[in-house]
């Protein structure tokens, strides 16, 4: 009993956990680019 | 193997927190602790590797963040390996187009402008094609845009942002944090063509995103705080824009130290106002400080590097140094021939400027 709780617990966290590591950055904006002068004479 | 997931799970968010709070080597510990227990298997499920692929980004996002664009992108090839095995779904899609935007920024970033367009127009095409996940393009739409402006392809770059922009807030409304990033680059775009004007705008507007934003985010508050900064010196405000350039300076490095490239861009900036205000003994120096933390980073030869060298040489000009001036032109006007090609409107400009002091 004991068993099939705690394989439970793990598969439930697991399925959990999953979810959460595929929850990456699909959307976007995350780049950005440099603002450097260059001086023009 | 349950349990060495689990276990690999809370390392690795305890490495995201640490990286977030600026303990970046016990960040990097803790990240390459946490691979070592998710070994690489080959699977069909994106569940039995998206603890791995998880870890590779951080570790990906970690060395972008240190500026070492090529362990990056090792990192986002060994990911993208991974997922490549998997069957197709919207969740495995989503992620390689992530993987492949960071790769190709990193390409980007390491001058390599090719690769980088091969690898971002596939993540494009990946992105249109994925289902139920509209906003999806956005991410490389941007990061097109930003590697057009780095190639001096502006009207390109402005599409790409645009149609980036009108997919945000059609689909997450005009508030959204993402909005700060394409404004944080719009504004970009404007101040590389010198309208300096219309560029305070849209860095104001990422400024004010990036503040009011949950959860804070500092380091693009930074970085949105400097190009305002950039904008305000263009447009020769020159107070305010040191005032902001300082403090977003005073952020990299607490954040970095002083030798980190986001340090580098500040001080480059902070140096064309020195410049600017007549002082060329620290405008000098500045620049020097730039192109040392630079030339550390990216190597010997890179756009980068030029543009110092540029900027280098009109301080020389400016005080009467003229053979020092030369030798930076010639330099610059090589390496930017080199790296971004002879018609490209930096190349051009250099040229232009070695013309006028002979």
């Amino acid at each position: 009993m004991f068993r099939k709780i705690w394989t439970t617990a793990v598969l439930t966290a697991t399925a959990l956990g999953f979810a959460a590591a595929t929850a990456g950055p699909a959307l976007a904006g995350t780049r950005l680019n440099h603002c450097e002068p260059l001086v023009r004479r | 193997m349950g349990i060495r997931n689990l276990k690999a799970r809370r390392i690795h968010r305890k490495a995201k927190a640490l990286w977030r709070d600026g303990h970046t080597e016990r960040a990097a510990r803790l990240a390459l602790r946490a691979l070592e227990l998710v070994p690489p298997v080959e699977s069909a499920s994106v569940a039995r590797v998206a603890d791995r692929v998880s870890v590779l980004e951080t570790l990906a996002q970690f060395a972008s963040d240190l500026a070492n664009h090529s362990e990056a992108q090792r990192r986002c090839d060994d990911a993208l390996v991974l997922l490549e095995k998997v069957e197709p779904s919207a969740s495995r899609d989503e992620w390689c187009v992530a993987l492949l935007v960071h790769k190709g920024n990193s390409q980007r970033l390491s001058a390599r402008y090719d690769e980088s367009a091969l690898t971002l127009a596939g993540a494009l095409v990946l992105a249109e094609q994925t289902p139920d996940s509209p906003l999806l393009p956005a991410g490389p739409l941007n990061a097109l845009g930003i590697l057009s402006k780095d190639r001096g392809l502006y009207e390109d770059a402005g599409i790409y942002y645009n149609r980036a922009l009108g997919l945000l807030t059609g689909h997450a409304g005009t508030d959204a944090p993402e909005l700060a990033a394409i404004y944080h680059n719009l504004a970009g775009l404007a101040h590389v063509q010198g309208q300096f004007t219309q560029a305070e705008e849209p860095a104001r507007r990422a400024v004010h995103s990036r503040r009011v934003a949950s959860p804070p985010d500092p380091a693009g508050l930074a970085a949105d705080l400097s190009v305002l900064g950039a904008v305000l010196a263009g447009q020769e405000r020159f107070d305010e824009a040191a005032a902001i350039l300082s403090e977003a300076l005073a952020l990299w490095r607490s954040r970095y130290g002083n030798r980190h490239y986001e340090v580098a861009v500040q001080l480059h900036n902070l140096a064309a106002i020195q410049q600017a205000q007549g002082d060329y003994s620290s405008a000098e120096a500045t620049l020097g400080e730039a192109l040392e933390i630079k030339r550390g980073i990216l190597g010997e030869s890179h756009p980068e590097i030029a543009a110092i060298l540029n900027n280098l040489a009109t301080v020389y000009s400016d005080i009467g140094r003229r053979r020092e001036a030369r030798e930076c032109y010639d330099h610059a006007i090589e390496m930017f021939t080199q790296t971004l090609g002879e018609d490209h409107p930096s190349t051009l400009a250099c040229i232009q400027n070695r013309h006028n002091l002979a």
